[in-house]
Formats: structure tokens, sequence, C-alpha cells
């Protein structure tokens, strides 16, 4: 999910929250609120009748009588004054809820008790006001505040979600600038992404920084690789001659001779390495022109042909299953022609005696797909992840592991996907899959 | 045949110039593009082998300055820049060959001898070997006028020994003659027993074939009689 649909979801939520906790609340807050002024109303009420019975005798509103009653009009508020038994003595007022049938109405109370004696006769002095009115307004508050807060709650959602594009908006050019649409070695393009915002401000400069440091110390390695190949190119020329010339002198002994023959060997080992880490160091800086136009079903045959002698002593035969009329382009004929030889001459030296090699193709999703498949030795599971290091394969061999380094160089160098599949005792599949940009399909 | 040999590595053009001389070559060394240009327009020579990255200029200028005036100069490129796009600039401006350092001396050799076949186009004599006849310049070998069908790598094997005859060559000397750039490759310098298991076994059909000997421990070796 996207943060700024992340975000969306989250104000949503925690608004939809926070909005229903005081929608549901709000009749309770209101039924609380009410009693509360309705209590003190009742009270004040209390004390304006006591004001007029001290004032004016209990006469005021008994008027000889044993009880008075007086209603609004609209039976809002009552006050009535009525003789009761010494038993119904209280000591302070109450107020409580009580439902009156007036006349034809049935109308809920809230009334304020208070019983007080007058010439040693007991009274009880109720002031009540009715309810009816307060719950109407308390569900239509609800009602209108229910609306208000849903339509509050979508306009600051809206707003929240374009707000957020907005403000989001750098962050998503760095990440498709700086990190989706960038490929190693890095194009860096220094023009900074447009923002306010100082942490997409520091985020944007920290990756550049970051991607300037990785082409450096990549160009860097890459430099000292070729020059320092090219540094021991020559005493390594040098030593190889002079070897060469003394192997020639006619006096020497056998011994001699196979002892020269011993350091010549190491001196072209050492020759090799060297010679195999510069193609890789030129691979890997790009210096070769991806010009080339070809089919690789003609470059698979010129791989066996090549290789035709030693297919023939260990007896393996060999199947091209590839469609002849794919065409590759912006590739290096050379390189590609290696990359093939080095997996193919892999196919036969870890080979068996009249083994297979079977290569066929295959176009799946958009991409073009080689497989190289023999039914050698196969490789171990534990070799497997570190197969295309550098030296990594094992010594003794008369190799010196940059054969598949080399394979990967290349196929890096022209955006292939290379895979292994292998079973040890059944075989190995080294599959290719080329981009779009790299074939043609007739 | 006269070669003059341009390069500032002087231990280097030491050995390259003995071993030339063992050859009957006479051969001259500078290491200035200054000593050169000035050398080249006094005294004659057949072969210049030029190396690229000179104290004082590039040896590409040299390479242009014998193009125009001095057409029947053969030149090879001795270059550490072994790349493909420096070979193919070196050749596009008019060298006859190019050698990528580290080479070996029985290399130069063969390659000075293929660029004269290829520049006096002479049919060459037929060399002798055992009882069969190995023409270079064809490419044919020969039992008594029974023409033995070789493998272009098997005969490039079998030349190169011919050329550096009675002496030893190593696998990985073969093996980088007859592979060129893909002995980068994680190529083996076994194929070469491959290769010569299959030479012998095409020639001894013909004849004994004991003059191409193994050197235990080195590699191959063809006798000839001198």
């Amino acid at each position: 999910m996207k943060l700024n649909h992340k975000l969306t979801l989250y104000f949503t939520l925690s608004k939809l929250i926070i909005f229903g906790v005081f929608v549901s609340s709000l009749p309770s807050l209101f039924d609380w609120y009410s009693v509360y002024t309705i209590d003190k109303f009742l009270q004040i009420q209390r004390e304006k009748v006591f004001q007029d019975i001290k004032e004016n005798g209990l006469d005021f509103y008994l008027e000889g009588q044993d009880s008075y009653g007086s209603y609004t009009m609209l039976k809002e508020d009552y006050v009535s004054i009525q003789k009761v038994p010494p038993e119904a003595w209280i000591d302070s007022s109450e107020i409580d809820d009580q439902i009156r049938i007036i006349g034809s109405d049935t109308i809920p109370y809230r009334i304020l008790k208070n019983v007080f004696t007058s010439k040693e006769d007991y009274y009880l002095l109720e002031i009540g006001r009715s309810q009816q009115t307060i719950n109407l307004y308390s569900d239509l508050l609800q009602q209108v505040s229910l609306f208000f807060l849903i339509v509050l709650t979508l306009i600051t959602l809206l707003l929240d979600f374009f707000y957020l594009r907005k403000l989001l908006k750098p962050f998503r050019s760095i990440v498709a600038k700086r990190l989706i649409n960038q490929k190693f070695p890095f194009n860096i393009n220094f023009v900074p992404i447009k923002t306010t915002t100082r942490d997409f401000r520091f985020l944007d400069d920290s990756l550049q920084e970051l991607m300037v440091n990785v082409n450096s110390a990549f160009k860097r390695e890459r430099e000292f690789t070729a020059n320092a190949s090219h540094e021991l190119l020559t005493p390594v020329s040098i030593l190889k001659n002079k070897i060469e010339n003394m192997t020639m002198d006619d006096n020497l002994l056998p011994e001699q001779l196979d002892r020269l023959m011993d350091m010549s060997r190491t001196l072209d080992r050492l020759g090799k390495i060297i010679k195999a880490l510069l193609f890789l160091a030129r691979i890997d800086g790009g210096q070769y022109k991806k010009e080339d136009e070809f089919h690789p079903k003609a470059i698979l045959y010129n791989v066996f042909e090549e290789l035709t002698p030693m297919l023939e002593e260990m007896d393996i035969r060999y199947t091209i299953r590839v469609n002849v009329d794919i065409v590759f382009k912006h590739m290096n004929k050379e390189l590609f022609f290696h990359m093939l030889y080095n997996i193919v001459s892999n196919a036969i030296r870890y080979n068996v005696q009249h083994g297979q090699i079977i290569i066929h193709d295959e176009y799946k999703d958009g991409y073009y797909c080689l497989h190289i498949k023999d039914t050698g030795i196969g490789i171990t599971p534990a070799r497997l992840p570190s197969l295309f290091n550098r030296f990594s394969s094992k010594g003794g061999t008369g190799r010196y592991g940059l054969g598949l380094s080399i394979v990967k160089s290349i196929a890096d160098a022209f955006d292939i996907e290379i895979t292994v599949d292998s079973t040890p005792g059944t075989g190995t599949t080294y599959s290719l899959t080329f981009n779009k940009k790299t074939f043609l399909m007739p | 045949m006269k070669i003059l040999l341009i390069d500032d590595e002087n231990e280097l053009c030491d050995e390259i110039v003995l071993f030339l001389e063992r050859y009957q070559y006479e051969c001259h060394n500078v290491g200035t593009k200054q000593e050169a240009l000035s050398i080249l327009m006094n005294k004659h020579y057949d072969f210049v082998l030029l190396d690229l990255g000179l104290p004082d200029g590039n040896g590409l200028d040299i390479l242009k300055n014998i193009k125009e005036n001095l057409p029947d100069t053969l030149v090879v490129i001795l270059s550490a820049k072994g790349d493909i796009e420096h070979r193919i600039n070196g050749l596009e401006q008019g060298a006859d060959d190019y050698l990528p350092k580290p080479f070996s001396l029985a290399e130069l050799h063969a390659r000075i001898q293929a660029i004269i076949r290829r520049k006096y186009g002479t049919q060459g004599q037929n060399i002798k070997v055992g009882d069969f006849e190995v023409n270079l310049q064809n490419r044919t070998v020969d039992y008594r006028g029974i023409q033995i069908t070789l493998y272009k790598k098997e005969f490039d094997i079998l030349s190169y020994l011919l050329l550096n005859k009675n002496r030893p060559l190593s696998r990985t000397q073969l093996y980088e003659y007859v592979w060129g750039d893909l002995s980068l490759s994680e190529g083996d310098s076994n194929y070469i027993d491959v290769h010569i298991k299959n030479i012998r076994k095409k020639l001894s059909a013909y004849a004994k074939v004991d003059w191409l000997e193994s050197v235990r421990g080195i590699g191959y070796k063809v006798n000839v009689i001198k």
C-alpha cells in the first residue's frame, strides 16, 4: 500500500473513531447538562417560593386552602404546596424524575421536593419542570451533529488526500527518479527534486551523494584493476620472454629445461589471470560497443564448431533447438560468443562420457530465454550461490575460477538475467533471459 | 630480413632482439618516437615491431608515417592494450598484425612468418616432416600425394610446432596461439591434448608420427632432422 493511501486511511479511521465516540456520547452529555441546568433552575425557584412565603406568609399561596398548585400554560413547569403528615418529613430537598398524568397528557417531569414546617404543620413543596422539550432537542441535536460531522469528515478527508498527495509528490519523484528508474552504474542526474520539505531535500541529497560515492568507488575499483593489470603485464612479458630464450639454449640439460618450463607454466598462469581480470574490468567498464546485430543460432553453431574435438573426445551429442530467425540487437558479438563459449565449455567439461547438451529457446511474457542444459555431474547446492564469484572454483583443476565471472559480467553488461538450475548427478541448466530491448522477433 | 623494434621497455627488447637474432633476423631497437622516426628516414627495414605507448608520443603516429612514406615496410603492433577496439583501430590504420602483450616469442616468430608468406605470396617450400609434407601457405598436409584433411585448429597447432621445430612448446603456448582471445576464457589447455591425439590418429593411418613428440610435463615438440 502506498504511503499516501496509508496516511489517508489512517486519518479516515482516526476521525471516524473520534467523531463516532463524540456522536454516541452526545445524548448522555446533553442529558447530563440539561439535568444540571434544570436542577439549578429548580433550586432557584425553590428559593423564590421560600422568599415569597417568608415575606408574605404561606397564605400567599394557600389562600386559606390546604394545598396549592399552579401550572404554566403549556404545563412546562408547575409549583405545588400541600399539607403532609409528619412522617413524610425529609431532611433536605430531593430531586428526581417522575411521570405525571395531567389531563390527557403523560409528561415526564424533573421534580424538586422539599418538606417544610409552618405553624406546626408539615407541607410538601414540589417544583417540577417538563423534560419533554429537552428530549426533543436532544434527538434533534444528535441528528444535526451527526449530519455535520459526516459532511466535515468527508471534506477533511478530501483535503487530507489531496494535500498529502501534493506533500508527498517530491517523495514519489525521489523514489521514481532515484530508485526505480536507476540502473547500476547509476546515471547521475543532478537536477534536484523540487521540494520545500526539509526531510525530502535531505533524502534526495543523501541519495545522490550515495550514488555518486557508489559510482566512484566502482570506478576506482575498475581503474585499479585495469591499471594494476596493465602494470603487471609488462614484468610478466619480460620474464616470459627471458625464460623462452633460455629454453632455446642447446646446451641445456633436460632437468634444467623441465624447471624452466615449470616456471614458464606458472608465469603463463599468472599472465592468464591478469588478462582475465583486465578483460573483466573492460567489460564492467562498458568498453565494448553494443552495436552488433546477429542471429544467436549462428553464434551457437560457431561455439560448438570451436569445441568439436572436445565433444568428439567425450562423445557428447548436442541439439540446438533455437528459432533461426531471431535477431539480437544492441549487443557485442564477441562478448556474446565468449559468454556462450564459457557456458558450453563448462557443459562439456562437467559432462559425462556419452552425455548430451541440449539448447532450446523460449518466448515468455515478452522475454526471450535460452536454456543450455547438460547431462553432467551437476553442481552441489552449497556451491550454487557463489558460482559466479571471482576465484570461487576449486583449486587444483588448472583453472582460475574466472570463467563464470566473465559470463556474469557479460550478462550484466547486456542486462541478461542468468540463472542456474542444477541437480547433482543429473545435470545443470543455465538459463539466459533477454529483455525486449535486446532482441527482435521475426 | 631487417627488423626495427620500437619499444621503451629495455629488458623486454633485449629478449626480443636475442630471440630474433637466433632466427637470423637483423634486429635494432629504439625506445622513443623521435629516434624511431629519424632512424626510419635513414635506414631500410622490412619489419617494424611497434609498441603503442612510447614515452614521447603515440606509436600510431609512427604507423601513419610508415604507411605514408614507406609502404613496403611491414608493421606488427605490440601492445599491452590488447582489447578488440584497439586491435581493430591498429589494423584499420594499416598495421599488418597486432600482438597483445604478454606474447610468446614463438608466437611473434609465427606471426612474422605468416606475414612474410602473405606479403610475398610465395607458394612456400613444402616442409618435410617424417613421411609427410606440410605446406604452410596452402595449409595442406600430404602423404605421397594423398592430401590429409585436418581441422583448422589441428593445422594451426601442427604449423606452430613446425615453425618452432626442435623446441618444446607448452600447452599454454599452443593454446594461446590457437585460441587467441578465447584463451582468456575458461577454455582448457588440455584441449590441446585432444587435438594432438586427433592429429596423430589422422596421420598415423598413413605413416609413423614419432616426430610429433610429447614432452613430459611440458607439452609437445616436432623433431625435424637438421
